[in-house]
């Protein structure tokens, strides 16, 4: 079953382990959570892009890849802020499905 | 006097674009295929494969793996061998084993080849209408996504999906990207 996740939560998640581009980060996702959050390729771009104008990610231009019809990877990975709000959003989760806060 | 923008109409004007350009080129992918199509590849494939065609248990797994027919000129069988997909013609006796394979690798290839062929001209004029943002960053992962596809032997109508799903969401994004910017405008 697919898990109900926000695509800009996951992108965070993913670019904790480092740097990466768009088609990367949701193979990254997918192999982290055993396949059971995909993210759709056509969401992932604006969200990177919002994400980006938020102060959160960073991008930067890669080589030009002749697979790619000779365009460049887009390479994104997080800032000082976006690290801080990625752990802050892990605490926080963590804490919400903590079994001892429900009891 | 409302701004609001009408989301159904430009759905299906972008829609009804992408239909005929789609048509559009896949028309005209089906003229540019060639006839006759001899490159070095297969040739070469034929050479690592060959040996194993000659051996008789080679042969004989050869055989065993046809799995369907398909109706082409003359009889043609689709086998897979090892990863390669490839088209097995029968000619009649006269044909060694070499030439067999010799056209069923021509066949492969061909087929290979115009599927790849379509989905670059397709997105690469459809990367004329986008901002080079976009062109760049998603359709450019589209693409590469389609090339490993390619390399792992996917389907045509996979591809083919994937060049659909590559045209609509990028459509999609630069309709928002466009609209985000004169939000912005105007609100400043």
């Amino acid at each position: 079953m697919a898990l109900i996740v926000d695509t800009k939560s996951a992108l965070l998640q993913g670019l904790l382990q480092g740097e990466a581009y768009g088609l990367e980060l949701i193979e990254r996702v997918k192999s982290r959570t055993n396949g059971t959050v995909l993210l759709l390729q056509g969401r992932v771009y604006p969200a990177l892009r919002e994400l980006e104008a938020e102060g959160l990610v960073r991008s930067r231009e890669g080589e030009p890849i002749p697979e790619r019809g000779g365009r460049p990877r887009r390479y994104y990975e997080l800032t000082a802020l976006g690290r801080r709000t990625a752990l802050q959003e892990r605490k926080t989760v963590i804490a919400l499905f903590n079994p001892v806060a429900v009891s | 006097m409302t701004n609001s923008i009408n989301w159904t109409e430009m759905f299906v004007v972008l829609l009804c674009v992408l239909v005929v350009m789609a048509r559009t080129l896949w028309i005209r992918g089906r003229v540019k295929v060639p006839k006759v199509y001899s490159p070095s590849r297969p040739f070469r494939i034929l050479g690592e494969i060959r040996g194993n065609l000659n051996d008789p248990q080679g042969r004989e797994a050869v055989s065993r793996e046809l799995f369907r027919r398909r109706d082409c000129p003359g009889e043609v069988h689709l086998a897979q061998i090892g990863k390669e997909r490839v088209l097995l013609f029968d000619g009649g006796s006269e044909l060694t084993n070499v030439a067999r394979l010799i056209i069923a690798l021509t066949f492969h290839r061909l087929k290979e080849s115009t599927c790849k062929e379509r989905a670059y001209n397709v997105l690469n004029v459809w990367a004329a209408f986008l901002p080079a943002r976009i062109s760049q960053e998603d359709l450019g992962d589209y693409l590469e996504d389609i090339d490993r596809r390619l390399q792992r032997n996917d389907s045509p109508c996979i591809i083919y999906i994937r060049v659909a799903a590559a045209v609509f969401w990028t459509g999609v994004n630069t309709v928002s990207y466009f609209l985000k910017a004169i939000r912005q405008k105007s609100s400043t």
